[in-house]
């Protein structure tokens, strides 16, 4: 055994996670739906619980000591998420609300400065909507183009059509890091070096690959990367755009408000500096008090320990899904995170989702807010185990053995 | 264990949704609407022929959930042979039904629909059963517009 998979202990882990010890229609829960939202350790909870019972002060705002230590622990935050993502300077990580507020933000404020009419936005078919909507109303409002990368039906890219798409109008490469639906990892090294050779920048959407794999983005050199906190153990309605420097300072405020000012008086209003500048009024204190605690604990607990017991789970689950007749995965790439959409000839999704969730299963079931991947394959819906740190072969055996009894059903 | 009064997944909805009854277009249709489910991407097609107010024919087809497609088989034998009003009246009650504020014992619907009653103990499916309801209601109504359920979900 490597030590790497010595080092993961899985009992601990679960422990930490006291959601997992709730029952579901009388049975022990099974989480497998981590695509839409992790559990949250204890420690995230007692973060926010602290703030919430010990600390409660606005931030930025006042000399009060309650004021200094919540504007401590929340910067402190940030500090924490610089050093996760190996963004260079601290000014670089602005809070958001999530990874869709960072992507709408990025096409809002870099789009008003760097988008003209006949400019093309080039992302992929494999974007959640929220990498999808934010720039056709982009589109809308300055003219340019969206432009798509098609994916083969296993759900890998095609970089061939990824090159002839990529030309001198090209202003922005926006791609999903990890698909969701279909758990693809995109080449992204790949793209990023392709689209800089144009001097395009290119925004990742890494809301499924931060707690997957450690992500650098110095060593990707990606020019924006955008996640959400709840995806990766944290509070719900927090988020992180990371962006380059170079165009931060470049691009115009994205809200007016409180906080993202340095003076205003009613002739001219001086912007603050990065990253203030992109947030205007109160943010979520608590919730980034509880993210910065989150990614503490998966520093603390190591990424890259957990691959081998992650991979373990979903090549197992796979194994034991594939075994059911009648049972079609949708996403086969070869690099893949543990997502395993699939269908059933006689079950529909969505009654595939209730009855599971009786045996205490849950998962998640439609579109996943990926209309063209259920386009591409001619289908309405897919059901999808998703897995996370604290999942077993155990919770595998339950999730197929749900799956099997729907079946039976309707036989 | 839900209780077997309120399960979802009675064997008449089983059956149902397995060989649905009035499944499939109808040619002579007077009477046309589309209803979809973006959250489950439930996508039905309500076919009517009316004549002198009464439902003559009452076909669905599309690609939707046991539910749904129960739902519809059972809306289209309940109420072919019908009048509109008598349709009126019964997707009254139905939306009645399925909502848990209304309290059973005031229902009153045939019992070949009543068997929808256990969707209350799951709100998150109460679109799925409404959905063929709802369509139907538009197409008589001649409402052009795509029924969807997506914002009172
Ligand atoms: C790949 C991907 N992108 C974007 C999002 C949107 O994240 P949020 O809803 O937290 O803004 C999600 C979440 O479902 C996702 O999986």
């Amino acid at each position: 055994m490597s030590s790497s998979t010595v080092q993961f202990d899985i009992d601990k882990v679960r422990s930490d996670f006291p959601n997992l010890a709730v029952e579901i229609n009388g049975h022990p829960l099974v989480y497998l739906d981590n695509g839409a939202t992790t559990l949250k350790p204890q420690c995230v909870i007692d973060a926010v619980c602290h703030h919430y019972s010990a600390e409660t002060a606005n931030v930025h705002r006042g000399v009060h000591t309650l004021s200094e230590r919540a504007t401590s622990a929340y910067e402190g935050a940030r500090e924490r998420i610089q050093s996760f993502i190996n963004a260079p300077a601290l000014e670089e990580i602005i809070f958001t609300s999530g990874t869709t507020d960072a992507i709408n933000l990025v096409a809002q404020c870099y789009g008003r400065r760097f988008v003209e009419e006949g400019d093309e936005i080039l992302i992929t078919e494999m974007e959640h909507h929220s990498n999808i909507v934010p720039w056709q109303m982009l589109c809308e409002e300055r003219g340019c183009v969206l432009k798509v990368v098609p994916f083969n039906d296993r759900g890998e890219l095609c970089l061939e059509t990824f090159q002839k798409l990529l030309n001198e109008r090209t202003r922005l490469v926006s791609v999903v890091y990890v698909s969701n639906s279909l758990g693809t990892i995109n080449p992204v090294e790949k793209i990023i070096e392709l689209a800089h050779a144009r001097q395009v920048p290119v925004l990742l959407d890494a809301a499924q690959a931060v707690s997957y794999f450690p992500i650098d983005v110095q060593k990707l050199n990606c020019d924006f990367l955008a996640f959400s906190g709840h995806k990766l153990f944290g509070p719900t309605g927090t988020g992180v755009l990371y962006g380059k420097a170079k165009w931060l300072n470049e691009m115009p405020p994205y809200r007016g408000g409180g906080d993202m000012i340095r003076s205003v008086t009613f002739d001219k209003t001086v912007y603050n500096t990065l990253p203030y500048k992109f947030e205007a009024g109160t943010p979520n204190i608590a919730g980034f008090i509880g993210l910065g605690r989150a990614v503490q604990y998966v520093q603390d607990l190591g990424l890259a320990n957990t691959h081998a017991h992650r991979a373990d789970v979903l090549a197992y689950a796979t194994a034991e899904l594939s075994k059911i007749d009648g049972i079609r995965i949708i996403g086969t790439a070869q690099s893949k995170t543990a997502i395993l959409s699939f269908i059933h000839e006689d079950v529909h999704a969505h009654d595939m989702g209730t009855l599971v969730d009786e045996e205490g299963v849950a998962i998640r079931t439609g579109h996943h807010c990926t209309q063209p991947v259920m386009d591409h394959f001619g289908i309405s819906a897919t059901s999808r185990a998703s897995f996370s740190i604290y999942n077993t072969r155990d919770d595998v055996d339950r999730f197929v053995r749900a799956v099997q009894k729907s079946i039976e059903l309707f036989r | 264990m839900p209780d077997p009064d309120t399960q979802l997944y009675q064997q008449t909805i089983i059956e149902h949704s397995r060989a649905p009854k009035n499944f499939g277009p109808l040619e002579n249709a007077s009477h046309h609407a589309e209803g979809y489910n973006p959250i489950c991407g439930d996508h039905i097609h309500l076919y009517l022929l009316i004549t002198d107010n009464t439902i003559r024919s009452f076909h669905f087809d599309g690609d939707c959930c046991a539910v749904c497609k129960a739902s519809a088989s059972l809306m289209t034998e309940a109420l072919k042979e019908q009048s509109v009003e008598v349709f009126d009246d019964v997707l009254q009650s139905f939306l009645k039904l399925v909502d848990p504020k209304v309290r059973l014992s005031d229902v009153r619907i045939p019992d070949a629909l009543r068997i929808f009653a256990g969707i209350r103990e799951y709100p998150s499916r109460v679109h799925c059963a409404t959905l063929p309801w709802k369509t139907a209601a538009n197409a008589i109504n001649n409402q052009s517009t795509i029924t969807s359920t997506e914002n009172s979900a």
